[in-house]
């Protein structure tokens, strides 16, 4: 009896070590950060966006001087991406939401 | 008259005549522009007669074959030299002047049922080689036809060629004197002399890192998975090697050389790390620079699977201002048409996509393909170019690699377009990629692989805006190798060893700039 137990105990723990593997590590709180660009209208200052997208996100960068109403922000949100850019979209003065995806040397 | 009337009457006259100076200036350097790299001796026919007929052939160019023939070319065609081994004759025809009388002449002649043929009597030239070291061991010069094309043009002075990339080696030694230089930015100064946005610009600009050091940077070499090696590290080699191919210094005595032997390098460095990655909002900052800050051309040997509609956006801008884009398709053998790669996919006039074959005219077994999708193909495989070598404590020499991917077939052409962009400035970047698909040597098997149907050809391009003509076969050096064949040339393997092969597998998932080759320093 107390044999099956121990393999009962043995088999449980090693299907969390390997399903804690396989999932990897916890996510942190409000999913991992993603970058999306975002185009604004004409005329919204780094300051208003800020305000624009307290709760949604962080506004870490305009693209420069040469497309002043272009900028990234950074998301922390569990949400897919669809979701997040639906979100965004609906924002006032919102013009493009898209993910700020990686791009690789071939 | 008055004398307002007189001086009105002088001031239109030298107006007039200005403009009809300027004109015929004009018409003389697009004359010079036109000119063919095969020419031939104005007015002269090669003509010979079938093997069956010689046996009796002296007895009819004397019993007035020869006269027949003469009345065919006008008043005054003569023989000027008997042509006694293959049984021909040089005439002579001052009075086919144009293209067309020629091609009427050479018709009715060649309808002669004793003439084996009748052509032009082409010069031929010498092939501008350059007598630059490693030449020999670069095949795909020879593919393209580079050699003769370069008779006609080898440069393009004045084009500037943004490598938007890893990143450019701007003290290697076969691209040193090709690195753009901002003329309107004092360096290390601390000011944005030139108000682009951009303080100390001078050598371009790094996206990934955000500063004014495009150079390539000592990373940690890529494990499995693109992570960074806990111990190896290296230079990043990827950007180094497009902008030599683009247009590493020729005649140098040093390395290979480049598609344009001279040219601008605008090094924009946008990815980084173990395998080159970087992000969307620094690829389309990069381009907008590159065309503000007055690129003829961009080369993107870089790509993803998600598309970006401000990316694309910032692409067509680009090309709207002049600018010619072109993109490698794509390293995951498939089809672009159904899965595709961007930005080589996406549907806009001016963007070149370029798909990679092998030194035997075959679509290399990693490249994307689309026969609506991507225009044509160069040579990918077995590229060797400029990359730098050593290890930082000392500082990058200069080194070269050949390297396999369609960022290697995109520089290719990117120099094709620096080379076509000199020759024929009034050409929009629709009319060069236009271009290209008709100047490429068809290959079926890239029938349905590609629009163009075949891989560049340089001297096509380059001399295709009267009819096509066929290259001259001479000096040729570098053998096409069949699959099976050891990837030796030159005594130096090409191919992949164990080292190399070991390399690959743990390189990048996504094949970036594949290391095949034996590093050459």
């Amino acid at each position: 009896m107390t044999k099956s137990l121990i393999k009962v105990a043995i088999a449980a723990l090693l299907l969390l070590v390997i399903g804690s593997q396989l999932i990897g590590p916890k996510p942190e709180p409000g999913g991992t950060p993603r970058e999306f660009i975002v185009e604004v209208e004409t005329g919204i200052d780094r300051e208003q966006l800020s305000q624009l997208f307290q709760g949604h996100g962080q506004v870490i960068k305009p693209l420069r001087s040469l497309r002043p109403n272009l900028h990234v922000i950074s998301v922390r949100d569990p949400a897919s991406d669809t979701e997040i850019i639906a979100k965004l979209m609906r924002l006032p003065g919102i013009l493009t939401v898209e993910p700020n995806s990686e791009v690789r040397a071939q | 008259m008055s004398k307002v009337g007189l001086l009105l009457r002088n001031t239109v006259s030298t107006i007039a005549f200005i403009f009809g100076a300027i004109f015929c200036i004009s018409l003389a350097l697009e004359a010079k522009a036109e000119r063919l790299p095969y020419e031939a001796v104005p007015g002269e026919i090669i003509v010979g007669l079938k093997s069956e007929k010689r046996a009796n052939s002296s007895s009819r160019w004397a019993a007035g074959g020869t006269m027949n023939l003469l009345s065919l070319l006008g008043e005054d065609a003569k023989v000027v030299r008997n042509l006694s081994t293959i049984d021909g004759i040089v005439i002579s025809a001052p009075a086919l002047r144009t293209d067309e009388e020629i091609d009427q002449a050479l018709t009715k002649l060649n309808a002669d049922a004793s003439i084996f043929s009748a052509e032009r009597n082409y010069l031929y030239y010498a092939d501008q080689k350059p007598a630059d070291p490693y030449v020999s061991k670069m095949w795909f010069l020879n593919t393209i036809s580079a050699y003769q094309a370069w008779r006609k043009r080898s440069g393009s002075p004045g084009i500037v060629v943004a490598v938007i990339d890893t990143g450019v080696q701007l003290n290697h030694d076969d691209l040193k004197d090709r690195i753009w230089i901002n003329p309107r930015e004092i360096p290390n100064n601390g000011i944005d002399d030139d108000r682009n946005g951009y303080i100390d610009d001078v050598k371009g600009w790094n996206f990934f890192g955000g500063n004014n050091n495009p150079d390539a940077e000592y990373v940690a070499k890529a494990t499995r998975g693109c992570k960074p090696h806990p111990t190896k590290r290296l230079y990043e080699n990827h950007g180094t090697h497009v902008a030599g191919t683009i247009g590493a210094s020729a005649n140098n005595n040093v390395g290979g050389t480049g598609i344009t032997h001279d040219v601008r390098i605008m090094a924009l460095k946008v990815l980084g790390g173990p395998c080159g990655a970087g992000r969307t909002d620094a690829i389309f900052e990069a381009i907008a620079y590159a065309t503000a800050n007055g690129a003829q051309v961009i080369n993107l040997s870089l790509g993803s699977r998600r598309a970006s509609s401000l990316m694309r956006r910032e692409i067509e801008a680009a090309i709207r201002a002049g600018v010619s884009v072109v993109a490698a398709a794509g390293n995951s053998a498939v089809s672009n048409d159904v899965t595709p790669h961007f930005p080589a996919a996406y549907p806009v006039d001016g963007l070149v996509s370029v798909a990679a074959t092998d030194s035997n005219d075959v679509l290399a077994k990693f490249s994307n393909y689309g026969q609506r999708t991507v225009d044509l193909a160069a040579p990918g495989v077995n590229i060797l170019n400029t990359v730098p070598a050593g290890t930082a404590p000392n500082g990058a020499k200069s080194g070269y690699k050949a390297l396999n991917g369609t960022s290697m077939a995109a520089p290719i052409v990117a120099g094709s377009v620096a080379l076509m962009r000199a020759e024929y400035p009034k050409l929009s970047p629709a009319d060069i990629e236009a271009r290209l698909l008709r100047a490429v040597d068809p290959v079926a098997g890239l029938k349905s692989s590609v629009r163009a149907g075949g891989r560049l050809n340089l001297a096509k391009l380059l001399g295709e805006s009267r009819k096509p003509v066929t290259p001259p076969k001479q000096g040729t050096t570098t053998k096409v190798r069949t699959p099976s064949a050891p990837r030796v040339i030159d005594g130096i393997r090409l191919g992949d060893g164990p080292t190399e092969r070991k390399n690959r597998r743990n390189s990048a998932p996504a094949k970036s700039g594949e290391i095949s080759g034996k590093s050459l320093y």
